[in-house]
């Protein structure tokens, strides 16, 4: 598929440099205005180099959408539609796994986890999926928890 | 040391050299014998069997993408708390230098790189399996990896205090030339857009200074978050940008099986062998001295080696498109480095990197102190150390060359089954290092960027060198600017002659990128 939308994407991104470069130029000019390099014996001080950064970063992002901001015919790349879905749910699960880890402990939420995801791609039969998610969810349990000593935060079971 | 001492005198006095002479021979001998009795100890079963855990345990690490060396010292340390203190060092140790070994696999095969030193033998490594030809890839990762880590033994064993002594020398200022150097390789990464490819290292820069101000305690991008004072650490960031980034990517593609593809002949004939032969030999002497210097990770010098190998190329443009240099290099220099790490470490107590750091700490909970001292009056004890180096080498190449089928097969699992495994090893790894959930919504705010700039052709290169490099750099700046003032660049000619090698790098990587085609460039950021 080719259209001309292409430049919008370049817009944005070259907009969330210049934003980025704002946020940070305003964090590096209150550390420069806030701190006394002389008393620290610090001549840059913690502001300093990141004004440079903060300033290399702004220019970049102008520079950025003067050269590739302008419309262009260029091919998208397009993605199906059960691609978006296998997408959107695989970050969502994600998500809820870090969730569900202080709620419910490590060991459920890794066993919930390990069934959504073998169901996001696009494993079929619910008794692999469930065995496979126990032994699995029992296994990193072991390894991480019991043997490698993580503390995860503790769940309702675990 | 007394010797040494007795030495320097009866040169100061002008006094005859001979008993200098008679005394350097019997020094040299006794290392000789140290360094014999040390390989002598390390065959005894339990030692050999101490290494070779820690070899295939490091091999493992390396191979699964999210978990590095560091996250797994991290964790296996309270399990190493309940055996024998020499024997858990040679498991640790080998562990470290292992994941250099096996942090190629994954690399080379699906384009997961094991471990941060690994990121820069995807740019070849992966175009190369895409040609059929990844047993080549993985045979001179494998040979680059066992040159470069016997050549480090050999270092440790013999001309090792010296260079460290050399090294020490090194101030803030030549640091700061050293990483502003290193830096120029942010536009060789770029791809197509140098832009693109600044915007990416700025940005590293940036999410590098989150957290509180080492010098002065200032918090920086915090903004009232007690997660954020902590910044961000390297783990948890690389583990997203890389791994879920790249499971994810997978999920949406539907992916059947991560690695279909036959591995293919395993050893390069011809002029292949010999340039690859030869990019190992440049990458390990590159890694060596390098991994000498404190923050000198393989991760870092990884980069510069693969940089590096591009200049010096006759077809710099190839790079990215299945170079058998671009994986020996690269490979062979963070074997080197990774190897290096353990001279400052024993003879200084210095930790280079964070995977030393961790050694430092298991050292330091069995009662022994890393330094000169470790040489006398626990001899044995870093003699069978720097030994096990040389056997643990041996075992690594067997383990990754007739066995390397062994590790591709994790590789040939169905996706729909290795998918979510490997992204359930990532959370875990991006937990492991601080214990913290916060390091959890890092790693899959993380994952989401490193999605984002696959699909949008972003190289991630620049994003992981501006990070890693980033607080070096500033800490290296500030402490010149202190020690001489805005113009100490002028009093140290090392750090002048540095900066003016960045420039003239600068010129020509910018020459370098117009010669080269735009097409292979984008393909080369979408690898990076």
């Amino acid at each position: 598929m080719t259209r001309t939308m292409v430049n919008r994407g370049v817009w944005v991104e070259g907009l969330l440099l210049v934003i980025l470069g704002l946020v940070s130029l305003a964090e590096s000019t209150r550390l420069v205005l806030y701190t006394d390099p002389n008393l620290l014996r610090d001549w840059l001080g913690p502001g300093y180099y990141l004004l440079v950064i903060s300033i290399g970063l702004l220019a970049t992002g102008i520079v950025y959408i003067h050269n590739h901001g302008r419309a262009q015919t260029v091919a998208r790349e397009a993605t199906g539609g059960d691609g978006r879905h296998r997408l959107i749910a695989s970050f969502a699960t994600c998500a809820l796994y870090l969730v569900l880890i202080e709620v419910i402990g490590y060991l459920l939420a890794t066993f919930v986890f390990f069934v959504s995801m073998f169901t996001i791609v696009g494993l079929r039969s619910w008794v692999h999926k469930l065995v496979l998610g126990m032994v699995l969810s029992g296994i990193f349990y072991i390894v991480f928890v019991k043997y490698g000593g993580m503390t995860f935060p503790r769940g309702i079971v675990f | 040391m007394r010797q040494l001492a007795d030495e320097t005198t009866f040169r100061n006095r002008g006094l005859d050299p001979a008993p200098d002479e008679r005394i350097g021979k019997i020094a040299r001998r006794l290392q000789q014998m140290d360094l014999i009795n040390g390989i002598a100890n390390v065959f005894t079963p339990i030692y050999l069997l101490y290494c070779f855990a820690g070899c295939a345990l490091g091999t493992l690490v390396g191979v699964l993408p999210g978990l590095g060396p560091a996250s797994t010292l991290a964790i296996l340390l309270p399990i190493t708390m309940h055996l024998d203190p020499l024997g858990s060092i040679i498991m640790l140790s080998g562990l470290t230098y292992g994941a250099a070994y096996g942090g190629s696999t994954t690399s080379i095969l699906v384009n997961i790189p094991g471990e941060l030193g690994s990121v820069p033998t995807c740019f070849d490594g992966f175009p190369m399996t895409k040609q059929g030809r990844a047993g080549e890839a993985l045979w001179i990762a494998a040979v680059g990896s066992f040159i470069a880590g016997t050549f480090g033994a050999i270092m440790i064993s013999i001309m090792g205090p010296g260079i460290a002594k050399f090294a020490l020398r090194f101030g803030p200022t030549e640091y700061f030339g050293l990483i502003f150097f290193s830096m120029t390789a942010l536009v060789s990464l770029s791809g197509t857009s140098i832009a693109k490819g600044l915007g990416a290292g700025f940005a590293g820069i940036l999410l590098s200074c989150v957290g509180v101000d080492m010098m002065t305690g200032i918090p920086r991008f915090t903004y009232g978050s007690v997660g954020l004072m902590n910044g961000f650490d390297y783990i948890p960031v690389i583990i997203g940008l890389f791994g879920i980034g790249e499971v994810i990517l997978n999920a949406e593609q539907g992916l059947g099986q991560i690695y279909t593809g036959k591995i293919g002949k395993m050893m390069p004939r011809g002029e292949e062998l010999k340039k690859g032969l030869k990019a190992a030999v440049r990458g390990t002497l590159l890694g060596f001295p390098l991994g000498l210097l404190p923050g000198m990770t393989p991760g870092v010098v990884a980069f510069i080696a693969y940089d590096i190998e591009k200049k010096v190329s006759k077809y710099p443009e190839k790079f990215g498109t299945g170079v058998i240099e671009g994986v020996a290099s690269v490979e062979s220099a963070n074997n080197a480095t990774a190897q290096a790490g353990f001279l400052p470490l024993l003879v200084f107590g210095l930790p280079t990197g964070p995977a030393p750091a961790i050694i430092l700490a298991a050292l330091m909970i069995y009662g022994l102190q890393p330094g000169p001292v470790l040489f006398t009056v626990n001899k044995t004890f870093a003699w069978t150390i720097i030994g096990s180096m040389y056997i643990g080498n041996v075992m690594l190449l067997i383990l990754n060359l007739p066995l390397v089928g062994l590790w591709a097969r994790i590789s040939t699992i169905p996706y729909k089954y290795l998918g979510p495994t490997v992204l359930a090893i990532c959370i875990a790894g991006a937990y492991s290092v601080r214990n913290t959930m916060f390091d959890l919504w890092v790693a899959l705010a993380a994952g989401v960027v490193g999605y984002l700039m696959r699909k949008r052709h972003w190289p991630m290169g620049p994003l992981i060198l501006g990070f890693i490099l980033g607080p070096m750099m500033e800490q290296a700046l500030r402490q010149s600017f202190a020690s001489g003032g805005p113009t100490v660049f002028f009093h140290r000619p090392i750090a002048l002659v540095l900066l003016a090698a960045a420039a003239v790098v600068l010129v020509f990587s910018f020459r370098a990128l117009k010669r080269v085609p735009k097409e292979i460039l984008e393909s080369d950021s979408d690898l990076k």
